[in-house]
């Protein structure tokens, strides 16, 4: 999986360079927390040629040098020297700062464009890496407008049958969406959603296009503001089983065009659009199914490198569908009980490394538990006995207990008998820690199921006396919290067995 | 890192029927009569509000962040293997909720020894912390209950501090006298509330905290039986009258710093702490015997937090 290799490559250096790495990506990072708030987060993926080393230095060619490569390039006619002189181009073009001399160049676009469709393949190949390197470019001035007489090409090479020149193209126009609304909605317009089916179609046995139209089309769906005509279109266009088709990674190419497809899946979904064709062109079946997959994979210890950039996309589509209907009408397409084990085993596997992971993994379970006709996943959490792996979470911040609670919650409203299994459980003990917690909505929460336990059966109000909890209910009247003072006051009053007094001088 | 028994349901063979539909569904709903009916609480103004919910996610939503910065230095080429600088899971801290006490502690047993020596038996008319629900009540009953003084006139209404005595008594002094001679307590037992002390010198040479919210501050030093700590204060004679100035001297040779702060001091000192805990689970021992399980370290001052009740309390418990 070439992204993840070159990743790994970069991890191998020693000393200062991994250092400073290290803290060129925690910068990183901060920069992109802050764009996303701004609702700015926006990636581009350059391609790396294979003529080139990895972190190969840049000939930056002084500007004279640039423009009369560029001369050349335009008025040559001989297409080997042609050819020769739109590499040295391309590779000018490595240095961002050659960027801004060509597109001062009168016509340089449409010079580019001209090559791109020219008779010489070779040629075309470099035209589109020039075009390539100028879509990754980080000046404001080369934009997506300023390229906007590529695109009508670039959209129709994509059912093209060279693969290295479709994957340029592919990636070239991902880079392009996410510049403005106008720029989507002319390749809307120029027809880029039924080439990308084709495109996929064509080169379904090669994974590397595969990746790049899954980058295209996630680049295409996930811009802002996307108009309320592109998902439509995409739900429309045949796309979505042929993304579900590449949810089987291959262990040989790795990860990378399932991740893509995933992260697809997972901008259609929370789009919230129509997610009842999603479901009924089988997404929530494969999502589910390749969760479990992972879930297994993880059971056995083989957690590979970005896998969690796949389980992640996939939670997210999961856990917005489920809210597509009624779950029962759901049902069949999440059959396999193992769902809820791979779903109690991805906060285990990565609660120390990725905990909003875990957070996630715990919401799925949230709306699989939460729905008028939950009782069937309920059950199956005891059968299973999975609750304990639930209540294990629940001393971990980062939203983790919280959502927890919620599934316990959500689980105790099913009924007495439930209530009575989560007891069983150990859940009294582990509520008698949660009350204690600093975070004032978590104790909230405990209260809520633990007054719901309670007012179930007196028999769990007698254990939780008998486990020491009055105390802390007790101790929580005395809070300058409301919220949780009028509820330790509520289930004081009215669910506590009356032979049990405030004065709690007989326990210890 | 993975339960076993996870791996185990994972790995399963196929022979395993895994459809949920195959797995037995436990009955829904609650008795009749049961608060909580599945149609809802019945309760005109419930205080418990939590309903099922599912929660729709979209794209923009803060808790898909870090997924989000994930995907996007993947994107970028930016990522690394996770071991390096990503978030780990947090252990939530615990609180006191005690209006006014609001001390955190990393770990439940912190926590509960905090509140099971701070603030059990709190007398909530002064605030004031008793180490025993027996205490408590006999605190409340002299102080705070005006019936008290009124019987007091015409019977004997002091009980005897030693569990299990039974004895009672017509005055304070009575009292006191009775445990001195009978249950050998010190004669520099402190018997009298102690409500207001006012600075000692070297309270003041030794405050920490400026602008306290508390109104008193006092410290205690009883001298060490084999040195002298370095700002000790001078020996006083052994004297029954209590005084502010008193200081307490050598309560069976055994010594305990303290200081009271403010609420905001956190530090407790092992002996210390452990001799407030001995306190309210055994209140027969004698109190010299428990006093003489403190240990002292390095002549160091042990900061201990304890509210102005509990220390009115100690003092009354040692100081003449």
């Amino acid at each position: 999986m070439w992204r993840l290799n070159a990743v790994r490559h970069k991890a191998g250096r020693q000393g200062s360079d991994l250092e400073e790495f290290k803290f060129k990506r925690r910068e990183h990072e901060k920069e992109l927390r802050r764009a996303r708030k701004d609702s700015q987060l926006v990636s581009k993926r350059l391609l790396l040629n294979d003529d080139e080393e990895e972190d190969g230095t840049m000939d930056t060619l002084a500007s004279d040098q640039v423009v009369e490569l560029f001369n050349m390039v335009r008025h040559g006619r001989d297409l080997v020297k042609k050819e020769a002189d739109l590499r040295a181009l391309r590779k000018a073009l490595r240095s961002p700062s050659a960027h801004l001399i060509l597109i001062k160049q009168p016509n340089s676009i449409a010079i580019l464009v001209t090559n791109l469709c020219g008779p010489n393949p070779q040629c075309r190949l470099e035209a589109a890496r020039c075009l390539h390197e100028l879509s990754h470019s980080p000046h404001s001035e080369v934009d997506s407008l300023r390229l906007r007489q590529a695109t009508p090409y670039l959209i129709t090479f994509l059912s093209g049958q060279s693969p290295k020149f479709t994957e340029l193209c592919l990636y070239t126009l991902g880079n392009m969406c996410p510049d403005s609304e106008n720029v989507r909605d002319m390749l809307l317009a120029q027809g880029i959603i039924p080439a990308l089916n084709n495109c996929i179609q064509i080169h379904r046995t090669n994974l590397a296009v595969v990746e790049a139209v899954g980058f295209t089309l996630s680049q295409l769906i996930s811009a802002n503001y996307v108009t309320g005509t592109i998902i439509p279109a995409v739900l429309a266009s045949g796309l979505i089983p042929r993304l579900l088709s590449v949810l089987t990674p291959d262990s040989q190419f790795g990860l990378g065009p399932v991740i893509e497809c995933a992260w697809c899946l997972h901008y259609l979904a929370c789009s919230n659009v129509d997610n009842g064709a999603l479901v009924a062109q089988g997404t929530l079946l494969h999502c589910t199914s390749l969760l479990v997959t992972l879930g297994v994979a993880v059971a056995k210890g083989s957690i590979e490198e970005g896998i969690e950039l796949l389980i992640w996309p996939l939670l997210r589509c999961v856990g917005n569908l489920l809210l597509s209907g009624p779950l029962g009408a759901l049902q069949p397409q999440l059959n396999d009980s193992r769902l809820l084990a791979a779903l109690c085993a991805f906060p285990q596997a990565f609660l120390q490394t990725h905990p909003a992971l875990a957070r996630e993994s715990i919401w799925v379970l949230n709306n699989l538990t939460a729905a008028a006709d939950s009782s069937v996943f309920c059950s199956a959490l005891f059968y299973l006995n999975l609750v304990p792996a639930l209540i294990q979470l629940l001393p971990f911040s980062h939203g983790i207990n919280i959502m927890v609670l919620r599934v316990l919650g959500n689980i105790a409203h099913q009924g007495r008998e439930y209530c009575l299994h989560l007891a069983q459980a150990g859940l009294l003990p582990a509520l008698c820690a949660t009350l204690k917690m600093a975070d004032t909505e978590v104790v909230t929460f405990s209260l809520e199921v633990l007054g719901q336990l309670m007012a179930s059966d007196p028999q769990l109000a007698e254990e939780f006396v008998r486990q020491s909890g009055l105390p802390m209910l007790e101790a929580i009247q005395y809070s300058n919290q409301e919220t949780i003072r009028l509820r330790a006051t509520h289930l004081l009053e009215h669910h506590l067995p009356p032979h049990c007094t405030v004065d709690t001088s007989a326990s210890q | 890192m993975l339960q076993p028994e996870l791996i185990q349901l994972l790995t399963a063979s196929d022979l395993v029927d895994l459809r949920i539909d195959a797995i037995p569904k436990l009955q829904v709903g609650f008795r009749p009569g049961c608060f909580f009916s599945s149609s809802g609480s019945q309760d005109g103004e419930a205080k418990l509000t939590f309903i099922p919910q599912q929660i729709l996610l979209n794209k923009d939503h803060e808790l898909f962040e870090d997924g989000d910065i994930h995907r996007h230095l993947y994107l970028q080429n930016l990522s690394t293997c996770p071991a390096y600088d990503s978030p780990t899971a947090r252990q939530c801290e615990f609180r006191c909720y005690i209006s006014g006490c609001s001390q955190v502690f990393s770990t439940v047993e912190d926590y509960e020894h905090h509140y099971n020596t701070l603030h059990r038996h709190v007398c909530s008319s002064c605030q004031r912390s008793l180490p025993s629900a027996r205490l408590l009540d006999i605190h409340i009953q002299e102080w705070h209950d005006s019936l008290f003084s009124i019987l007091a006139e015409r019977q004997d209404m002091y009980q005897c501090l030693v569990e299990g005595c039974g004895s009672k008594f017509r005055t304070r002094d009575q009292r006191k006298d009775h445990m001195i001679k009978i249950h050998k307590y010190p004669s520099d037992f402190m018997f009298d509330k102690v409500k207001r002390i006012k600075n000692i010198k070297i309270a003041k040479k030794n405050m920490l905290q400026k602008g306290t919210s508390m109104e008193v501050s006092m410290s205690i030093m009883i001298l060490p039986q084999s040195s002298l700590s370095p700002s000790s204060p001078p020996q006083t004679n052994r004297d029954h009258s209590t005084t502010e100035r008193d200081i307490p001297t050598g309560f069976l040779g055994r010594c305990v710093s303290a200081r009271v702060l403010s609420k905001g001091s956190e530090v407790m000192a092992g002996g210390f702490r452990e001799s407030l805990k001995v306190m309210s689970l055994r209140q027969d021992a004698t109190l010299a015997s428990v006093w003489s399980g403190v240990c002292f370290k390095n002549n160091t001052i042990n900061h201990v937090c304890l509210t102005q009740g509990d220390v009115s309390n100690v003092i009354a418990l040692v100081i003449p």
